[in-house]
């Protein structure tokens, strides 16, 4: 190992690195958070994610806007997350079925559009703008912490999802609605509130932020889509909901754990340290399984009715 | 008389009605598609008899649409293993390609056995591959209770991982640019058909189907494999250890989908490559629903879906449109047959009210 590893730069370097590899991940999961809450296991993000990928950068390469970008990942996010509903709530197909379909659509039609739009012969993929980073003045000065404030927009962004997800979910009668929704639907539903209203507002809310999470990804640093861009984000933040034992803290520190490894692997690439890289990019896979294995115990901390079809007697 | 409707559930939905969901199916599909083949400005007609004739339309185009279909039939069969049992294994495409890895160990490790000792070591190793990779989730979801289809999607991305490893390091064959092992000894090259690509990974198809169909309807263990797939609980009651079967559901569909990547890598390519599955073990998914989750349907679906695969190349040909019309055609299918197949369960009745 060279000895700069230790170094204080390549610590701060690091670190603000930590951040933005979590954005995505963390919008995702804490996103996955609020279907699961009202009961329903929602697989969709992997394939929410890269339609929203997509349709960010495209947008964002032919206005030049990239709040234009961010807003049409959300639209395409919110038309998945439609489907998710009529799937899950309407006609209430498993719900874990349901949500590898909808995986395998959004890639499927992602893959079509991005082919017939771009062309597959190779040709040059246009670069579009990226986002700069937005220093906040004073904070990003200081040591260690100002690597949360030297950071993109989106992730202050995402900051702000976190904090107001975490206030609706406990200070608020919604997130009351929200969480007796997973534990007991029948109380919801002796109360004269849809079950199943509320289970579409909660898929509904996960899907737009779900295509946010996926419009970041082209639209910070490389500024270029390719498919499977996602690889497989959306399946992460899915676990950390399970390893997160279904709390918005836990899973934001989950999310920014897994983007820890992924800077670390970057970091070490960039060393030059001779190491197969595939075990490098393995990584994050292996730790997800653990994850899931070492916290994942099914019964625990789960709403009572999460992935269950709640039937009127 | 006046009436009121009412929309209520089915107790068992009639085999026609779901036959006619399956068929509907492919034709809503076949529209969504044709949706997206106008988006692109082009002839509906010219494109969808181009995909019809590049599937179907000669000796050589469905002779190429059986190769295409051969991984599938085993992606499709071990889908339906699996998902009889109640367990969604999304890690076939995983699980070829470590049956596909052990295959090319062998291959490698004996280039001057003889073919009648090389092949069936070729079957051996990778049937015993892809089920060992198929029991890491399905022993973390015995003992822990991991949900099967997280860890099934993520040790399929740490085999393409160990996959390019191989085939970019110890495997790598120093001749080449690309990143693949040297080319297998003509006798570890699987016997081709009929002269063409096609080779014998479609009998050991046709056979799996079969055999799957037997295991499932004629033996004790199929019967308890289905029975837990339906009633878990109860059938912990009947005295089946539920655990046991979903070991043996999971094994077996790994063996499927292993020696679906023994037949790419030793019918097809004669050597192991980055970049070998082209998603097969997600199409096994869509296959398998569509053929509602029948071995001999199985089969059909797979040929259906090769021809898709195989007609786009010519359609591009013909008319520009993308092959990818083919992915998303899988994803379209997969959706409208889970939504059709929900809606048949229901149905509207009649009811007279008095007043």
């Amino acid at each position: 190992m060279p000895e700069n590893v230790l170094d204080l730069a390549f610590v701060a370097g690091l670190l603000t690195l930590v951040f933005r590899l979590a954005t995505p991940l963390l919008l995702a999961s804490v996103a996955n958070l609020v279907p699961a809450l009202a009961g329903v296991v929602d697989m969709s993000p992997e394939g929410t994610m890269t339609l929203g990928a997509f349709f960010g950068f495209l947008v964002v390469q032919r206005t030049g806007s990239l709040w234009l970008g961010v807003v049409a990942g959300g639209l395409a996010g919110l038309v998945c997350s439609l489907l998710s509903a009529l799937m899950i709530v309407v006609l209430k197909i498993r719900h874990s079925v349901a949500g590898i379909g909808q995986n395998l659509l959004a890639a499927g039609l992602t893959f079509y559009f991005f082919r017939t739009i771009y062309g597959s012969a190779g040709g040059e993929i246009p670069h579009v703008p990226v986002f700069d980073r937005v220093y906040i003045p004073g904070l990003s000065d200081l040591p260690i912490v100002g690597v949360l404030f030297n950071q993109h927009a989106l992730t202050y962004l995402a900051y702000a999802v976190v904090a107001l997800l975490w206030l609706v979910i406990y200070k608020t009668k919604y997130g009351l609605i929200l969480r007796t929704t997973g534990e007991e639907p029948r109380a919801v539903d002796t109360k004269g509130i849809s079950v199943g209203l509320v289970q579409l507002i909660a898929l509904v809310v996960a899907g737009v932020l779900y295509g946010i999470a996926g419009a970041f990804l082209p639209l910070v640093s490389t500024g270029i889509f390719v498919t499977g861009i996602v690889a497989g984000r959306g399946w992460i933040a899915v676990t950390l909901v399970v390893f997160g034992r279904f709390k918005p803290v836990p899973i934001a520190i989950g999310a920014l754990f897994f983007g820890f490894l992924t800077a670390l692997q970057l970091q070490i690439q960039a060393l030059g340290v001779r190491f197969p890289y595939e075990i490098l990019l393995a990584l994050p896979f292996l730790a997800t399984v653990v994850a899931l294995v070492v916290r994942g115990r099914e019964s625990q901390d789960a709403p009572a009715h999460l992935g269950l079809t709640y039937q009127r007697e | 008389m006046k009436y009121r409707y009412k929309l209520e559930r089915r107790k068992t939905v009639p085999l026609w009605i779901e036959l006619a969901a399956v068929v509907g199916s492919l034709v809503v599909s076949l529209g969504v598609g044709a949706v997206l083949v106008l988006q692109s400005h082009t002839d509906l007609g010219l494109a969808y008899t181009a995909l019809f004739q590049g599937a179907f339309g000669s000796r050589e185009a469905i002779l190429e649409t059986l190769v295409q279909a051969t991984p599938l039939i085993f992606t499709g069969l071990a889908m339906v293993v699996a998902y009889r049992a109640n367990y969604i294994n999304l890690g076939a495409e995983g699980q070829f390609l470590f049956g596909a890895i052990a295959a090319t160990g062998v291959s490698l490790a004996l280039p001057s056995a003889p073919r009648g000792v090389v092949i069936p070591l070729q079957i051996l190793a990778g049937c015993l591959a892809g089920a060992a990779w198929a029991l890491i989730p399905a022993v973390l979801k015995v003992r822990f209770g991991s949900s099967e289809i997280i860890v099934t999607v993520m040790l399929n991305s740490v085999a393409d991982y160990f996959l390019s490893y191989l085939v970019s390091g110890p495997w790598k064959n120093p001749a080449d640019y690309y990143n693949q092992t040297a080319i297998f000894a003509p006798a570890a090259h699987w016997p081709t058909l009929f002269s063409s690509r096609l080779h014998i990974g479609l009998v050991l198809g046709l056979v799996a189907a079969l055999l799957v169909y037997y295991i499932l309807w004629k033996t004790r263990i199929g019967y308890e494999l289905r029975a837990v797939g339906e009633n878990p609980v109860a059938s912990r009651y009947k005295g089946i250890s539920v655990n046991l079967i979903a070991i043996i559901a999971m094994s077996l569909s790994g063996a499927l989908a292993g020696l679906g990547g023994v037949g790419e890598v030793c019918g097809i390519h004669h050597r192991l490559r980055a970049g070998l599955s082209k998603g097969y073990g997600w199409t096994g998914l869509t296959i398998a629903l569509v053929a509602g989750l029948q071995p001999l349907g199985t089969v059909v679906a797979a040929i259906l879906f090769g021809g898709l695969i195989n007609g786009s190349s010519y359609m591009r040909i013909v008319t520009g449109v993308e092959t990818a019309l083919a992915d998303a055609f899988q994803g379209i299918a997969l959706v409208v047959v889970l939504v059709l197949m929900a809606l048949v369960r229901f149905r509207v009745r009649r009811i007279p009210t008095d007043a």
